[in-house]
């Protein structure tokens, strides 16, 4: 498979003669979700189309629906080096990071668990499936033995080798880390500002349109027609992790994706959300990823532990936030 | 992450003008240098250069010319026009902070405000995650 399958550098653009700064916003869907993406510069229709290319050659490098992934090739010759893109290198150092950051709590190599609670298939397009070895699925089953620490990334020879009986799942970070990279890829081809949204998990940077940061609607885990508040953010990562959305039936019993890696059981977490603000869109998913297993005794501590800032809506309504944005909301 | 590849689809857009940005004194240069500069608009071209916190540019006619800055509040980013003439268009400086993003240190937070009561720029969502 080629790595490379659009230009990835990034062509120069300029302002028009009068200077004026355009503002436009873009959806669409990319990654099984609702693209989102709000530029402040000059030309920006050739800016949106490239970001649009740009996440579908992530995508296209990170699916596990997809086989000839980068992330899939890694999985089905785990105990091998296999060479990938440089797109993919950061998304295994930044799994590293966030995997050893939160001692662990996120932890993107729970895939087989995940299968086995039965989110194997694309929930848009089911004729996509995840498959791993048996090896791999026995070895999960059976207690896993594997750690992140054992990964062998190589970046000069841009190879990745996971131990044997390992599959890595980019969920929880992937999304975050791609509008990263998109808005660094605007910015870095002369826009101003840029906001990047899939699925919710955001990236913003740079000169924003409102000259008083980034305006962010923090939703209801049921959207509302109002939003449960509104922040302005100067720059970093929005994402928010939910218990109530990606879930289906198995044995008649609803199931969600939240897994609790120190179980291996689908997390028995009381929140329905965790929204973190963190640096980057990466920081921002995993830490939401790690803290929804928290629940909703000890999530607030710990993402003051961290240094983050965020809020969380337990599973009968109850919202609790980091004091800087109760202080910014009014709340107790 | 299932979407399939392909060009582009039309997707929805949408487009508006924005005010620009608060005036600001002259002293905006220095501002520019302290907090790292990545993308200098002189002529109608944009340099594209790759750049870190320190790095620094030489412009040897600014001394001789008004400056009219436009920075945004946040100290992390902002836009600064300088001048122009009838044979010179005006040097816009485009400033980001750069180098928090790669660090393996999970911690830290944006600067977050209070919304304004009533804003016409296009806003994000939390919408859609899971």
């Amino acid at each position: 498979m080629a790595l490379n399958t659009i230009p990835l550098d990034v062509p120069t653009r300029t302002y028009d003669d009068a200077g004026h700064d355009d503002v436009t916003e873009f959806r669409d869907h990319v990654m099984a979700s609702r693209l989102h993406v709000i530029v402040h510069g000059p030309d920006n229709s050739w800016a949106i189309d490239d970001t649009v290319r740009y996440l579908r050659h992530l995508e296209t490098l990170w699916s596990r629906f997809i086989p000839t992934s980068d992330i899939s090739r890694i999985n089905q010759v785990a105990g091998t080096p296999v060479r990938v893109s440089p797109e993919t290198i950061t998304l295994i150092e930044r799994m590293v990071s966030a995997w050893s950051s939160t001692d662990g709590l996120f932890d993107p190599t729970i895939l087989p668990i995940v299968i086995d609670h039965g989110y194997a298939t694309s929930h848009v397009d089911p004729s996509m499936t995840t498959t791993l070895p048996a090896t791999t699925m026995t070895a999960a089953r059976y207690g896993r033995i594997t750690s992140l620490a054992d990964v062998h990334i190589d970046a000069r020879a841009s190879t990745v080798t996971t131990p044997v009986g390992m599959a890595l799942d980019p969920g929880g970070i992937g999304k975050g880390l791609a509008s990263d990279m998109a808005v660094e890829r605007l910015i870095r081809s002369g826009d101003m500002g840029a906001m990047v949204s899939i699925g919710g998990d955001l990236r913003m940077d740079g000169v924003p349109p409102d000259s008083g940061g980034w305006l962010v609607d923090i939703e209801y885990p049921v959207r509302r027609r109002e939003p449960l508040t509104t922040l302005m953010v100067d720059r970093g990562g929005v994402a928010t992790s939910s218990t109530v959305s990606r879930t289906w039936k198995q044995d008649g019993q609803r199931c969600h994706h939240v897994i609790d890696p120190a179980t291996g059981r689908q997390s028995v977490t009381d929140l329905a959300t965790v929204t973190v603000f963190a640096r980057a869109g990466w920081q921002a998913e995993a830490m939401a990823t790690a803290a929804i297993l928290k629940g909703s005794r000890s999530v607030i501590d710990h993402l003051e532990e961290h240094e983050l800032s965020g809020l969380a809506v337990t599973g009968d309504g109850t919202v609790i936030a980091t004091r800087d944005i109760r202080e910014l909301v009014g709340a107790s | 992450m299932t979407e399939q590849t392909g060009r582009p689809s039309p997707g929805s857009r949408k487009k508006r003008h924005v005010a620009k940005g608060t005036r600001i004194a002259a002293a905006g240069i220095g501002t520019a240098t302290a907090l790292g500069l990545i993308g200098v608009m002189a002529d109608g071209r944009t340099t594209d250069e790759p750049t870190t916190d320190t790095q620094t540019i030489t412009v040897p006619w600014v001394d001789a010319m008004p400056l009219i800055g436009h920075l945004s509040e946040s100290p992390a980013s902002g836009v600064i026009t300088i001048g122009g003439s009838d044979t010179r268009p005006p040097l816009r400086i485009v400033i980001h902070r750069l180098g928090t993003d790669d660090d393996d240190d999970i911690s830290g937070r944006p600067v977050l405000r209070r919304a304004p009561d009533r804003s016409d720029s296009p806003r994000a969502s939390t919408h859609g995650s899971d």
